[in-house]
């Protein structure tokens, strides 16, 4: 079986827009509502679930003939807290201010319904390298989301994009006023619908 | 009139299946049945409640029932800015209103366009008839937010409110939250500095067309329950000016006596439910009265009810008939619950100093749950009267 | 090789133990590795937060380190009744702590004059404010200050992290009549110098900046402006020869008195700005 068959593909690709995990299977919700104040933090958050996600899936497979059955679900969560626990210590070390901003969200990526649900549903029955790519998929599907989200709401809600002002002085002298709903997770739950929207309007088969 | 359905007969064509403005025979058709009653009525077949009054004739009289507390609005916009100004005495009784009129009519251009023009758009595109429910969202919108609200905040959040508040819901009578209080809720937490506090946004300060003063920069004015919160033991302004409307205060919610008007037409023709409304002022008073009693407010139970939106709210939106509990003891419970919310959020929460926009818009979410649990209430009495035969 | 039954209780549990092993050596081994640079980001992040008080702000992160070696000088920590912690860094005291300890850092500002950098701690609306004052060394004027928050409303309370907030008080004088009077007040109110104005639709964090700043330099002054100097600089005075040094105050409340009431050719006063006893002809010493 080469590197990039068909299923392979599959795996890799069917995350990041017909079976996404956020629009479509409307996982992850909390997190993609918590950490999109900012495009920043959001593409950090989605890097570090994309790395996640595809590391837990990667070892999981690797070691799942050897799981035993009963514990199977708390071997899991140990590999997923395990590595979110060096994400976050990594962020800590190298990325202090995203940290300071993704604040405890990072450590709950533990309980982003993503990882586990791909674990159960991929890699327990999958090979190293699809899984792998499943979790990569997934991470990116997710992350994609995040940065639309956090896209849009940095731009209305503070005027800047990754902290540079781009909407003009002249708008701010001119009685424009930054949208402070789009700072609130509240808003990101309606871009979110909007998104879902979106998607399914392009999409007619998920309707 | 007769000229006018003339003319509409007229243009009908035009507007029927391959007439050549056809595209626009929603429109048509809003004007038309706005105008007069269509002939055609909900068939005999089935259950239907036959009546002369139709869902746009009903909105026409909460519209009537408004005008009072617009006309005050608008008198009191221009009131409050010759005090501001130190005018008052130079001031005349129609340069005030003018003035004020001047100041208002663009808001209420603005929300009707704009919501209008997203109802026809939607109505055209669904191919369905235009509905009337924006009739009376649109001019009571430009009545709860403070004269000095920016026209463009204002289309955001019109725009906003009858997109995500009304037409994904399914349009008039589906939606579960009250159209114009999300406006306001958008513009609220949106841009609070424009909505709130206890600076210059609640009196107009430019004078418009040579009518009105120029207010000097350093002026503020805060609304009563601004000062409260702002940790005033008592008021600038006094009870009687309070009860006739001339404080600072969103456009229409000022005055009692111009709500009460309207109130009295909402209840003699029997559109807005007294109960609701009953209720609402046993709530909020009941409530005042406790927070007044243990200390926490400074306010008694009346100053609660007379100051800030709660008249207008919960004579004009809290009796909203499609997001208010339909069930005639739901009303109650609906109605004391919104009175104790908004007194509770006034005096607990120093952030905000008004609470009524919050419990009507927190209550409408739980509307159907009261409906819910009464139906269900109702019908397990009824089925042991029955078994018990 | 035979097939290991993966249910059976004693692979279960030990694949347990295994794993549980395993996982702790890695996460120690990764958290201890770290530990350094983490613990660097954070003291950076707090010295940049100081700097800015002493209007140094918008510094790379690589230039804090040497830019706060270079303005603050030293640092002390008292109790509330004025005494110096021995050995304690001001750095290390916890914002939390402020009100049990007081942390000061002697600094110089951007402009290079001698300041006191006052670390402070409040209530706003939502939840917590803290923020540095770096005062001039005899607590009457602001250099310098910086607010933060931790949850104020985004685009009302949350201007007060911004510089065109805090750069307000620089220059304002603190004292009025003896007393802290530096405070926040509403916008457009402001009736003396010491009343900085809020800010616009945030009433609130506003008052709990002014409270901050009120209360938390009063506590200051209470505790160490009557025997700030002696008291950080020359803690040990002689008893009998205490007010020889204008650095020196009494320690146990006592209050200086010229023993003789004359100085050479003037009348002795120990109150006096120039601390006429500390010239050699007075004799002065701490009594009751």
């Amino acid at each position: 079986m080469s590197m990039f068959s068909k299923a392979n593909k599959e795996a890799l690709t069917s995350p990041l827009n017909l079976n996404n995990p956020v629009v479509v299977q409307v996982l992850g919700i909390c997190s993609a509502l918590a950490v999109t104040a900012q495009l920043e933090p959001a593409i950090v958050m989605g890097l570090s679930v994309t790395i996640i996600t595809a590391f837990s899936n990667l070892i999981i497979s690797l070691i799942r003939n050897s799981i035993p059955n009963r514990i199977r679900i708390i071997v899991q969560l140990v590999v997923v807290a395990a590595l979110v626990t060096i994400v976050s210590q990594v962020l800590k070390a190298f990325a202090y201010d995203v940290s300071v901003q993704l604040s405890v969200y990072v450590g709950l990526i533990i309980t982003n319904c993503i990882l586990m649900g791909r674990l159960e549903a991929f890699a327990m029955m999958n090979k190293p390298w699809p899984s792998f790519l499943d979790g990569i998929g997934n991470g990116i599907g997710y992350a994609i989301i995040l940065i639309i989200v956090g896209f849009f709401r940095e731009l209305l809600g503070a005027g800047t994009l990754l902290g540079i002002q781009v909407v003009p002085q002249w708008c701010y002298d001119h009685g424009y006023v930054n949208n402070g709903m789009m700072t609130m997770p509240a808003m990101s739950l309606i871009i979110v619908g909007c998104v879902i929207w979106a998607h399914r309007a392009f999409n007619k088969d998920l309707q | 009139m007769n000229a006018l359905r003339k003319y509409f007969d007229k243009i009908k064509p035009n507007f029927e299946e391959g007439g050549k403005l056809h595209a626009f025979r929603s429109l048509y058709d809003g004007f038309d049945t706005f105008a007069f009653v269509p002939n055609t009525t909900a068939g005999l077949a089935g259950t239907h409640i036959h009546d002369a009054i139709d869902s746009k004739r009903i909105m026409s009289l909460v519209v009537i029932a408004l005008v009072p507390a617009l006309l005050f609005g608008m008198y009191n916009v221009g009131y409050q800015n010759a005090l501001a100004a130190g005018q008052l005495e130079n001031a005349t009784f129609w340069g005030m209103f003018w003035f004020g009129f001047l100041a208002v009519l663009p808001k209420l251009i603005v929300s009707y366009v704009v919501g209008l023009g997203i109802e026809f758009t939607v109505a055209q595109w669904k191919n369905e008839e235009i509905q009337e429910g924006f009739l009376v969202s649109g001019i009571i919108i430009p009545m709860i937010v403070p004269v000095n609200t920016p026209l463009w905040m204002l289309a955001i959040a019109v725009a906003f409110s009858v997109i995500f508040a009304k037409e994904i819901f399914g349009g008039t009578g589906m939606n579960i939250f009250n159209v114009a209080l999300i406006t306001r809720a958008f513009l609220f937490f949106s841009y609070p500095s424009s909505m709130t506090g206890d600076d210059t946004v609640w009196v107009a300060q430019n004078a418009i067309c040579g009518l009105g003063f120029d207010v000097p920069d350093t002026f503020s004015a805060a609304t009563p329950l601004g000062e409260i919160a702002a940790g005033a033991t008592s008021l600038s302004t006094s009870f009687c000016d309070q009860v006739i409307g001339l404080i600072p205060g969103s456009i229409g919610e000022t005055s009692v006596i111009a709500i009460a008007l309207g109130a009295i037409l909402l209840l003699w023709t029997g559109v807005a439910s007294w109960k609701t409304m009953l209720s609402v002022f046993i709530g909020g008073a009941l409530t005042g009265w406790l927070y007044n009693a243990i200390g926490l407010s400074p306010l008694d139970a009346c100053q609660h009810i007379v100051l800030g939106g709660f008249c207008f709210g919960a004579v004009f939106m809290a009796t909203d008939p499609v997001t208010s509990a339909r069930t005639e003891g739901g009303k109650w419970i609906y109605g004391f619950l919104i009175g104790f919310v908004a007194v509770t959020v006034r005096v607990l929460n120093p952030g905000y100093p008004e609470g009524m926009m919050l419990a009507i818009l927190l209550m409408n979410l739980f509307a159907p749950l009261i409906d819910y649990c009464f139906v269900s209430r109702n019908i397990s009495k009824r089925t042991k009267r029955l078994t018990s035969k | 090789m035979a097939k290991i039954n993966t249910n059976s209780n004693v692979y279960t549990i030990c694949y347990a133990a295994v794993m549980v092993v395993l996982v702790a050596f890695l996460l120690a081994f990764v958290s201890e590795s770290l530990k350094d640079k983490q613990k660097a980001n954070v003291d950076i992040d707090k010295k940049s937060q100081i700097l800015a008080s002493l209007n140094v702000r918008g510094l790379a992160k690589s230039d804090v380190e040497a830019k706060y070696n270079e303005l603050i000088q030293e640092t002390y920590v008292l109790t509330p009744d004025g005494q110096e912690i021995e050995g304690a860094d001001a750095f290390d005291v916890d914002t939390k702590e402020i009100g049990d300890k007081f942390p000061i850092y002697l600094a110089k500002t951007a402009d290079g004059e001698d300041a006191y950098v006052l670390p402070l701690k409040g209530r706003g609306l939502w939840g917590g404010l803290w923020g540095y004052v770096a005062v001039t060394l005899d607590c009457e004027k602001v250099l310098g200050a910086y607010f933060d928050h931790e949850s104020e409303t985004a685009g009302l309370g949350a201007l007060i992290k911004e510089e065109k907030f805090q750069s307000q008080f620089i220059g304002r004088p603190v004292m009025a009549d003896g007393k802290v009077a530096l405070t926040v007040v509403k916008k457009g109110t402001s009736e003396a110098e010491t009343q900085v104005d809020g800010v616009t639709g945030a009433t609130l964090t506003s008052k709990g900046v002014g409270e901050m700043v009120l209360s938390g330099i009063q506590q200051y002054v209470d505790a160490i402006c009557k025997g700030f100097e002696a008291a950080l600089a020359q803690p040990q005075c002689d008893a009998e020869k205490c007010c020889e040094k204008p650095e020196c105050v009494c320690a146990d409340k006592k209050a200086c008195a010229c023993q003789d009431g004359n100085c050479g050719d003037e009348a002795c006063n120990c109150a006096s700005e120039d601390n006429c006893c500390a010239r050699e002809a007075c004799a002065c010493k701490c009594v009751e």
